[in-house]
């Protein structure tokens, strides 16, 4: 009998909600199997809602060592098209037999939300480039229209790149309300751990 | 003046008593829930850090790696910094208990 698979089509810059989404699956009884270019996530259904997924964030050179630790930990990596690329990482495992935590101290999750950080300011400055350069190319257009003869091809050109100068401007805007986020857990991280740890 | 003792965070404590004998790393968070009767559990990611942190220092060293299942085991090092930080925490205690007029 072959396996009931489905496959989600998302788009996450927040690792949290990301996160969020697969567990949600995991808890209708949908086991995460693969994740490809970072939109296409495939799950199997399982006999029961027993997993549960970690999303770590590592350095390069280090993600294949934590990897293998966390084999030995009882975790599944979930293999996902930009291994090697991202600093991100996936895990999964059964409830019975992992932590829901992947780091459980206040300096891990430090540097976790540090490298969360990283990763959102990478998605912040492809969306700087692609508003610099609609920005530019909205100037030369105008620029066009205002010393040829106008026609209604032009004017289109010049509502889409506008468009997409917002849509860029926007997604910046919100990028940055994420990594204040996350700025805000350091923080609170930072606070905790001069008093207990 | 005392000697200057480096206190041990308590993850690190717990794991230096769970390598008194060879383990891995599963091995390790599952004596630590133990110990703590499951108040402290050691996240994968947590535990990577500490034993790679641990490893650096000469406090632990690999004892075997069989299937790509590392054991390890505390060296003489890691040994003394236990004592060390149990000496520690009793002075912590006894100081506590007279100011606070807690049994000795």
């Amino acid at each position: 009998m072959s396996k009931q698979t489905v496959t989600k089509f998302k788009i996450f810059v927040d690792l949290d909600k990301e996160i969020n989404f697969i567990n949600s699956m995991n808890k209708k009884g949908w086991k995460l199997v693969s994740v490809t270019l970072g939109c296409l996530y495939q799950f199997v259904k399982t006999e029961s809602c027993e997993y549960v997924t970690v999303l770590h964030a590592e350095k390069v050179d280090k993600i294949k060592e934590v990897a293998d630790f966390a084999k030995q930990c009882g975790y599944e990596i979930v293999p996902h098209k930009l291994d090697g690329i991202t600093e991100i990482i996936y895990l999964t495992g059964k409830k019975s037999e992992v932590t829901e935590e992947f780091v459980s101290d206040s300096r891990s999750k430090i540097r976790l939300n540090q490298c969360k950080i990283h990763s959102v300011r990478g998605a912040m400055i492809l969306f700087l480039l692609s508003g610099i350069g609609c920005v530019f190319c909205t100037v030369k257009m105008l620029d066009y229209v205002l010393n040829t003869n106008f026609f209604s091809g032009d004017t289109v050109m010049m509502i889409f790149l506008f468009i997409a100068t917002m849509v860029d401007f926007i997604m910046i805007f919100k990028l940055s309300r994420i990594i204040k986020r996350y700025n805000n857990k350091i923080k609170k991280l930072e606070e905790s751990l001069h008093i207990y740890e | 003046m005392g000697v200057k003792i480096q206190p041990l965070t308590e993850a690190v404590y717990y794991i230096l008593l769970s390598v008194k004998q060879p383990l891995h790393g599963y091995g390790i968070m599952q004596n630590v829930s133990k110990l703590t009767n499951g108040r402290l559990n050691l996240g994968a990611g947590t535990l990577y850090g500490a034993i790679s942190n641990l490893l650096s220092k000469g406090l632990i060293s690999e004892y075997s790696n069989n299937n790509s299942k590392k054991e390890y085991i505390i060296t003489e090092s890691g040994t003394t910094a236990l004592n060390n930080e149990l000496e520690r925490l009793e002075e912590l205690v006894n100081n506590g208990k007279q100011i606070l007029g807690g049994k000795q």
